[in-house]
């Protein structure tokens, strides 16, 4: 997939959507909706690669794997419900949006939360010594 | 790449809103507003796969 073809996807799904919203405005955000699925499938098929590559650079900083597993899992988390409020918003419902966001930094903290406890153990280790 | 999704969704929307105004023209209502919901229905059908299909990848790629 070129960045071409990205463009011209996205210009397409735009315009319309822009000819449907008089008509019909449901279908108008459904065709948003698909086009940016459309746009994002492929972004993450191109970007596994990279994901393992990030990987292997944190396994050689010896960054434990959980660590680096937890980080991934917030980024898997943080665009799903970017995904599902920025969909919610267009069809405008902002309140929904809202909440969907909300249960996503509920869930990266929960994600991030035995990295946080152990950076507190650190720091107790290091108190205990001094 | 998958346009042709767009192209079929847009396609429907304008077929839909066509016939939603020519019945509604010809005082059929009740067929307009069902006209309107199959039209919706058979999208979302469409689109639930394609959205299912991004949640998969995001849970295999960040390993959620």
């Amino acid at each position: 997939m070129t960045a071409l073809a990205v463009c011209a996807a996205a210009l397409v799904a735009a315009v319309l959507a822009l000819s449907l919203r008089g008509a019909s405005p449901v279908f108008a955000v459904l065709v948003s909706f698909a086009g940016g699925l459309l746009l994002l499938l492929p972004a993450l098929g191109a970007a596994a690669p990279l994901v393992s590559a990030v990987e292997d650079l944190a396994a050689q900083a010896a960054l434990r794997g959980e660590h680096a597993a937890a980080l991934f899992k917030a980024l898997g988390i943080a665009l799903c419900t970017q995904f599902t409020s920025d969909a919610c918003r267009q069809a405008g419902e902002e309140g929904i949006a809202k909440k969907a966001e909300l249960c996503g930094r509920v869930l990266i903290v929960t994600a991030g939360l035995p990295v946080f406890e152990e950076v507190l153990r650190l720091a107790q280790a290091v108190f205990d010594i001094l | 790449m998958e346009v042709d999704l767009i192209f079929r969704i847009a396609a429907i929307g304008i077929i839909v809103s066509v016939l939603n105004q020519v019945l509604i023209r010809s005082g059929r209502e009740e067929q307009a507003m069902m006209t309107t919901l199959a039209g919706l229905i058979v999208v979302l059908t469409m689109i639930v796969s394609e959205i299912s299909a991004l949640f998969e990848t995001v849970k295999t790629v960040f390993h959620l």
